[in-house]
């Protein structure tokens, strides 16, 4: 504090006549020159002239215009600071729309939502940090919700969690889960059709270089090989995607077909570079050691009531309707 | 041991020995361990004579073991059962099933002998057999005694055959001796007398049984205290070496198959149960050529590249000698073939979701129920319904990690984890059950149908008859209306029924066979289930980002 005390002895003099719009357009100024804020203690100093009455005009004046914000301190509890609005975010959309909001309790909120960015911010956080009731809270949320201003995201992690982001923000993939959710929900049959068709073409892959190369195993073996980036440019070529696919996202679904047993992996040292440096996986379809195991070709393997069956009483081998099928009586 | 392997134990062996005396006997032994044959007398009520003959012929089967008392150095002899030689009786029909595929029917009916009779002498088997081949209709010019010797010959130096001698120093028992390498290919020499002897009996032809005349004139032939008994371990390994072959077919093709199949004739001879002994290239390349294959050194070495990466890696280099030494690890086959069996057997239990899952736990070691629903792109509901059933069956472990001691809900994690040797045993389980299962079923359909099953038998005796008599073709048109269209429709119903069941056995007993041999030769055991404290915590946290 000790530097600004040149400074105000430079605009002492020029407010030694009192104008309420004088007196605003030099806090401003003070302000402007203070970007971190300017507290009571420097605004007394700066104007010694002025009475705390008029002061306080001119600050609330300002404060209806929203040219400064009113914050705490948090270097010196329990006193208060102004700052100038934000020069970069005036330029942006978001802020011109917020300035319409002319209900402080409002402002504030809106601004701690805004804070959060495309993370959002969980309604308990938000009553933490300014301290309203729940259901003051709850009207003012809904207010901005009705205005467009917010929007109250799900998130794909605990059902009943709300967050809340500004209107026009695109939600982290953390909180919608990314490319396999759509509105908060898990899009089974989308990723089964991507599996069973990255299936179908490493089969296919394989099918071929076994034709093409009849009589050397080892080439068979090398040239049914697909990249991951090959497999992506495909599928993203084949449209069963509304959304572009990245690589990421298919291997992902590829590290559940090799969970499957359908296919193996293979990392190799990349002639060409791509995006993954100098590594690139490899993804091969591959054949099951045994056609079935035997237990699973009878009944008694797939029952689904094999723990209750025993000698006697009502599920036994000797009545069973299972084996019964099985075995055509 | 459980309740279902106890189970099938038995009814296999009601099934060999069909007097209720054995598995009385055997089923006490089974409860009360080890005991004399005083005590078994005095506790059953069954006459003594009953209860010896019974344990001498399950002594024979080594079904049950006689063995001095250890403890008290007295000179009792306690008779104790053996379970595990028990469950062989389920793999008698693959042991002859092979003998006949490698050795003819030579092979077959010498085998099935000794699996009926449990130890025999050679001279009696060669005669048995003989007369069971002519019995059968077979040429008596192609089978004779010597060419069944021949096959015994060849049956002996690949060690499917087992010599021992009884050994009768000890004054009460006599001990059964399990011979040394050197001694166990080596044939007896029948004496030329008795040969002469079994040379005539042969030239007779004549159709009564010759073993009553044996026992009249009492013959020399030398080989009296030498006995043969089927080795079943080789034959474990021979149908676990098909296995394998089988499997590198699947997984790469025929060609692979055959060199896979070159490699492990290569080196049966001496069979260690965890690896083969190595066998070079060259070796490799040398009998590829005799038994005709089409295969240049080339492509040889390309296929013998691919088989190395592939079933669980268990075909290994070993060293550079002979253009590259090769070598079978039998442990990593196993518990390549034991995971391809469970993981088929999860996909169709349980759905191939499920299968995700476990092959997921397996590969990332231990997973948290959330990183489970996360990683497995499956609805969360499903994914928890997957592992909470897999769990019930015993194919995951639970561990419980928790902060305090207490293992309060709330302060515990929860782990999923794969464990082979649990899902093997698990699965067993599963298996032997089934194998109870289809055995009663073919029972009960048997005295349901027992009439009608008698009928058919009696009508077919007849038509027998009549056909050996060169019966009108009228007569037995006549004999055949006995039965009724209605009733004829029905015996081929339940004899589809009965070769659908008998097959399903026949192919259950593989899998009961790798298992078992997969759980004979891992080293695991069962995890310890609950950790607790901080340093356990620290661990499984370091554990888990190491994994990542």
């Amino acid at each position: 504090m000790s530097n600004t005390h040149p400074k105000s002895e430079l605009i002492v003099p020029s407010a030694s006549t009192f104008d309420p719009i004088n007196l605003e357009s030099e806090i401003l100024q003070l302000c402007l020159q203070f970007p971190n804020g300017v507290s009571n203690k420097i605004l007394e100093n700066s104007f010694p002239n002025i009475t705390l009455e008029q002061r306080v005009n001119a600050i609330n004046r300002l404060l209806a215009l929203h040219k400064i914000d009113l914050l705490t301190s948090s270097t010196e509890p329990g006193t208060y600071i102004y700052r100038i609005r934000d020069q970069i975010n005036k330029s942006n959309s978001s802020i011109s729309i917020g300035n319409e909001i002319t209900d402080p309790m409002e402002r504030t909120v809106y601004q701690i939502v805004e804070e959060s960015g495309n993370l959002g911010i969980w309604m308990r956080d938000i009553r933490f940090k300014v301290k309203l009731s729940p259901t003051i809270l709850n009207k003012i949320l809904k207010s901005l919700e009705s205005k467009k201003l917010i929007k109250a995201v799900k998130s794909v992690h605990a059902n009943k969690k709300k967050v809340y982001m500004l209107y026009e923000l695109t939600p982290d993939p953390s909180i919608t889960g990314g490319t396999w959710y759509s509105d908060q929900e898990f899009e089974a049959e989308f990723v089964r059709i991507l599996n069973e068709q990255c299936a179908r073409l490493l089969d296919e892959r394989r099918e071929e270089s076994i034709e093409k190369f009849p009589n050397d195993p080892f080439l068979q073996r090398t040239s049914s090989f697909m990249s991951s980036s090959e497999l992506v440019s495909v599928i993203n070529q084949m449209g069963i995607s509304t959304v572009t696919l990245t690589v990421q996202d298919i291997e992902s679904i590829l590290y559940t077909l090799i969970c499957d047993g359908k296919i193996e992996k293979m990392i190799v040292a990349s002639t060409t570079m791509n995006a993954n440096g100098t590594k690139q996986n490899l993804y091969k379809s591959i054949k099951s050691m045994i056609d079935s195991a035997p237990i699973v070709r009878n009944p008694c393997g797939i029952c689904p009531i094999f723990n209750d069956c025993h000698d006697e009483g009502l599920i036994t081998p000797k009545t069973c309707i299972y084996l019964n099928k099985w075995l055509n009586f | 041991m459980t309740t279902h392997h106890i189970r099938l134990a038995f009814d296999l062996m009601g099934d060999l020995f069909p007097d209720e005396t054995s598995k009385e006997v055997a089923s006490y032994l089974n409860r009360k361990g080890p005991l004399p044959f005083a005590l078994l007398v005095r506790d059953l009520n069954i006459p003594a004579v009953n209860i010896a003959r019974s344990l001498a012929t399950l002594a024979i089967h080594d079904i049950i073991e006689c063995h001095e008392d250890a403890r008290t150095n007295s000179k009792r002899i306690l008779y104790a059962f053996n379970l595990k030689r028990t469950l062989y009786i389920l793999h008698y029909s693959k042991c002859i099933h092979c003998a006949r595929q490698l050795y003819g029917f030579d092979g077959e009916l010498i085998i099935e002998e000794l699996l009926l009779n449990g130890k025999q002498r050679m001279s009696t088997l060669l005669v048995t057999v003989y007369e069971r081949l002519i019995k059968a209709g077979k040429d008596p010019q192609i089978h004779s005694l010597q060419s069944i010797k021949e096959s015994f010959k060849l049956l002996v130096s690949a060690q499917f055959l087992q010599r021992i001698t009884i050994n009768e120093t000890k004054s009460n028992i006599s001990t059964v001796v399990e011979e040394s390498l050197t001694n166990l290919v080596q044939i007896p020499e029948i004496t030329q007398e008795g040969w002469k002897y079994l040379l005539s009996s042969q030239q007779d032809e004549s159709n009564e049984p010759s073993t009553k005349k044996f026992k009249s004139t009492k013959l020399i032939f030398g080989d009296e205290k030498i006995f043969w008994k089927v080795n079943f371990q080789r034959f474990f390994a021979y149908l676990r070496d098909q296995e394998l072959i089988q499997a590198f077919t699947n997984r790469i093709d025929q060609n692979a198959g055959e060199i896979v199949r070159t490699i492990l004739r290569l080196t049966e001879v001496k069979p260690s149960p965890e690896r083969t002994i190595p066998i070079s290239f060259i070796e490799i390349a040398k009998t590829m050529a005799t038994a005709g294959l089409q295969m240049n050194e080339d492509l040889l070495q390309k296929y013998i590249n691919l088989i190395m990466d592939d079933v669980n890696n268990c075909v290994v280099k070993v060293g550079d000698q002979g253009r590259g030494t090769y070598i079978v690890d039998f442990q990593k086959a196993l518990s390549g073939l034991t995971k391809a069996h469970i993981q088929s057997f999860l996909r169709e239990r349980f759905g191939s979701n499920a299968l995700r899952i476990y092959n997921m736990l397996e590969e990332r070691g231990c997973l948290s129920q959330k990183q489970i629903e996360d990683m497995a792109m499956i609805n969360a509901k499903e994914a928890q319904q997957y592992v909470y059933s897999m769990f019930i069956d015993g194919m995951l472990t639970l561990e419980e990690l928790s902060k305090a001691n207490d293992f309060n809900p709330t302060r515990t994690f929860y782990f999923f984890r794969v464990n082979l040797y649990n899902g093997v045993l698990s699965l067993l389980d599963h298996s032997y059950k089934t194998m109870s299962n289809l055995m009663q079923r073919h029972q009960f359909e048997r005295e349901r149908h027992r009439k009608l099953i008698d009928k058919r038998d009696k009508v077919d005796a007849i038509i027998h008859s009549l056909r050996e008599q060169n019966g009108e073709e009228e007569q037995i048109k006549e004999v055949e209306d006995i039965l009724s269209p209605m009733e004829k429709e029905q015996i081929q119903k339940l004899d589809a029924a009965f070769r659908k069941i008998d097959l399903a056995q026949l192919q259950l007993t593989e899998t009961i066979l790798l298992l078992e041999m997969y759980l004979s030769i891992s080293n695991s055991t069962a995890p310890v289930q609950k950790k607790t404290g901080s340093k356990a915590v620290a661990e499984k946290l370091l554990e888990t980002t190491v994994q990542r």
